[in-house]
C-alpha cells in the first residue's frame, strides 16, 4: 500500500515537472486603434482590390467596399474602362450608403457621419454609439496574399488598423 | 448683335444644362447587402437585431429617432414604395414607414429552412413580389455543407401577409437585381444567372454568364455591375438576349 502512494505521488511530482513546449514562429500580429480614434478616417491614393463587399453607385461613381478596411472609389463615366480613382480608409468598416455628400459608414461598432463633397480630402463630422456589436461582424484577418500564422483579431481590442509581421507564440489562427 | 446672339445662345445653353434634371441618374442604387439605406428624410440602418431610425433633414447633423427590435441574423433591408423589406437567414421582415418616418411592423414570415445558421439571404422587390436566395456559406465559420440553397418568390401585395408562390434550387446563390423582366442572380462560386420574370411568380432560367466568382450584382439603366471578391466586371444589358461584357477592373 505505501508503495502504491509512493508511486502515485512521485507520477504527480514528476509530471508537474515537464514543461509544455512554447511554439515560436513569425507571423502576423494586428495593430489596434481605439474605436473612438477617427484620426485613420481619410482619403487616399487608389489601391488594389482585396476582400470586396458591399457595392454603392451614385451616377458616374461606383462605390465598392473592403471589408475592414475601406471603400475603393472609382470614376464609371466610361463603363468599359473604369478608373479606380481613390480609396477611402476607414479601419473597421463594412457598411455604407451615400446620400448627396454625405457618407454613412460603420467602423464596427459605431456609426459615422462623412462628408465627401471632395472625394480627394473626406470629413469626418461625427457619429452614433454603439450601433453595431463588433463581435456579430466577420472576424478581421491579414491579408489575402498572406499564408501562415496569425493572431486572431479580438474586438474587444479595438479595430484592426494594420498588420505587423514578428515573432509570435502559440499562434491561435492560420491562414491559407 | 453678333455679341448679344452668342450670349443669348451661350446664356440657353447653360440654363438647359443646369436645368437638367438628373435626379434619377444620381440617385443612390445600394447592393443585395445593404444594411444601410436612405429613405427622404431618413436613414435606416440594420445591425444583427435592430432597426435604427435616423432623421437626416439636416445635412451632415442627423438625429437617432428611434431604435426597435427586428429579428436575429439581421442580414439586408430594401425599400419600395414606403415599404421596408428586411431579409434574415430565417424570415423576412416587412415594415411600413409611417408619417413620422418610424417603420412599424407589418409582418414577418418564417423561411422554415432545416437549419437556420450561417447563411446570407437577401430580399429584393418589384412591384408586389419579393425575391429572395437562401444559401449557406461555405467559407469562414461554416464548414458543414447545407443542403438548402434557393431562389424563392413571395407575393407581398398584402405586406401583412406574404405567399410563399415559387421555390427553385440554385447553386449557391448570393446578391441579386432586376431590370425591367428579367431577374439577375449571382451564383458565389460561378458567375450568374438570369430569369425572364415578365410572369413575376414563375421565374423563367434563360441565360447565363459563367466561370468567376459573383458575390453582388447591381442593374441600373443598362449597365450591370457584378462584384467578386477581387474584381468588378461590367456588362451592357440594353439587350438581355445579348449581353455583353464591357469591363472588368481587379486593381
Amino acid at each position: 500500500m505505501q508503495f502504491i502512494i509512493i508511486v502515485f505521488v512521485s507520477i504527480i511530482l514528476f509530471s508537474s515537472c515537464v514543461e509544455r513546449v512554447d511554439i515560436e514562429t513569425m507571423g502576423m500580429v494586428p495593430v489596434y486603434a481605439s474605436v473612438d480614434d477617427f484620426s485613420f478616417i481619410k482619403s487616399e491614393e487608389p489601391r488594389s482590390f482585396d476582400n470586396l463587399g458591399n457595392i454603392v453607385n451614385v451616377g458616374d461613381y461606383i462605390f465598392i467596399g473592403e471589408r475592414n478596411k475601406g471603400i475603393h472609389v472609382l470614376d464609371n463615366s466610361i463603363p468599359s474602362s473604369p478608373v479606380n480613382i481613390a480609396f477611402w480608409s476607414i479601419p473597421g468598416n463594412n457598411e455604407f450608403t451615400i446620400e448627396g455628400n454625405v457618407l454613412y459608414a460603420d467602423n464596427s461598432v459605431h456609426l459615422l457621419v462623412i462628408d465627401i463633397s471632395d472625394f480627394g480630402d473626406i470629413q469626418y463630422i461625427k457619429h452614433f454609439d454603439n450601433i453595431y456589436n463588433p463581435e456579430e461582424s466577420n472576424p478581421v484577418r491579414p491579408p489575402s496574399e498572406y499564408i501562415g500564422p496569425f493572431v486572431c483579431s479580438d474586438s474587444q481590442k479595438g479595430i484592426v488598423v494594420d498588420w505587423n509581421m514578428q515573432l509570435i507564440i502559440n499562434p491561435n489562427c492560420e491562414a491559407y | 448683335m453678333k455679341r448679344i446672339i452668342y450670349f443669348s445662345l451661350i446664356s440657353l445653353f447653360l440654363w438647359s444644362c443646369t436645368s437638367e434634371s438628373a435626379d434619377s441618374f444620381n440617385s443612390t442604387i445600394t447592393g443585395s447587402y445593404a444594411t444601410l439605406l436612405t429613405v427622404g428624410d431618413f436613414l435606416y440602418a440594420i445591425n444583427d437585431s435592430e432597426l435604427t431610425t435616423f432623421d437626416i433633414s439636416t445635412t451632415e447633423d442627423p438625429m437617432k429617432v428611434s431604435i426597435q427590435d427586428v429579428g436575429f441574423d439581421v442580414e439586408n433591408i430594401f425599400h419600395q414604395n414606403g415599404v421596408l423589406f428586411i431579409g434574415s437567414s430565417s424570415a423576412l421582415h416587412i415594415f411600413e414607414i409611417r408619417e413620422d418616418g418610424i417603420p412599424k411592423r407589418v409582418s414577418q414570415t418564417d423561411y422554415e429552412l432545416l437549419e437556420v445558421w450561417c447563411s446570407n439571404d437577401p430580399v429584393i422587390v418589384k412591384g408586389d413580389y419579393a425575391y429572395v436566395t437562401l444559401s449557406t456559406t461555405r467559407i469562414n465559420e461554416c464548414n458543414r455543407f447545407q443542403n438548402q440553397n434557393e431562389l424563392r418568390v413571395y407575393d407581398v401585395s398584402d405586406p401583412s401577409n406574404p405567399k410563399l408562390e415559387f421555390t427553385e434550387f440554385v447553386e449557391f446563390p448570393k446578391g441579386l437585381t432586376i431590370r425591367d423582366n428579367t431577374l439577375f442572380v449571382c451564383l458565389e462560386q460561378s458567375g450568374f444567372v438570369m430569369y425572364d420574370i415578365s410572369v413575376p411568380n414563375a421565374p423563367e432560367f434563360f441565360n447565363s454568364e459563367l466561370g468567376f466568382p459573383a458575390y453582388d450584382i447591381i442593374a441600373k439603366d443598362d449597365l450591370l455591375m457584378v462584384v467578386s471578391p477581387e474584381e468588378l466586371r461590367q456588362y451592357d444589358i440594353s439587350d438581355v438576349n445579348d449581353i455583353i461584357y464591357l469591363s472588368s477592373i481587379d486593381l
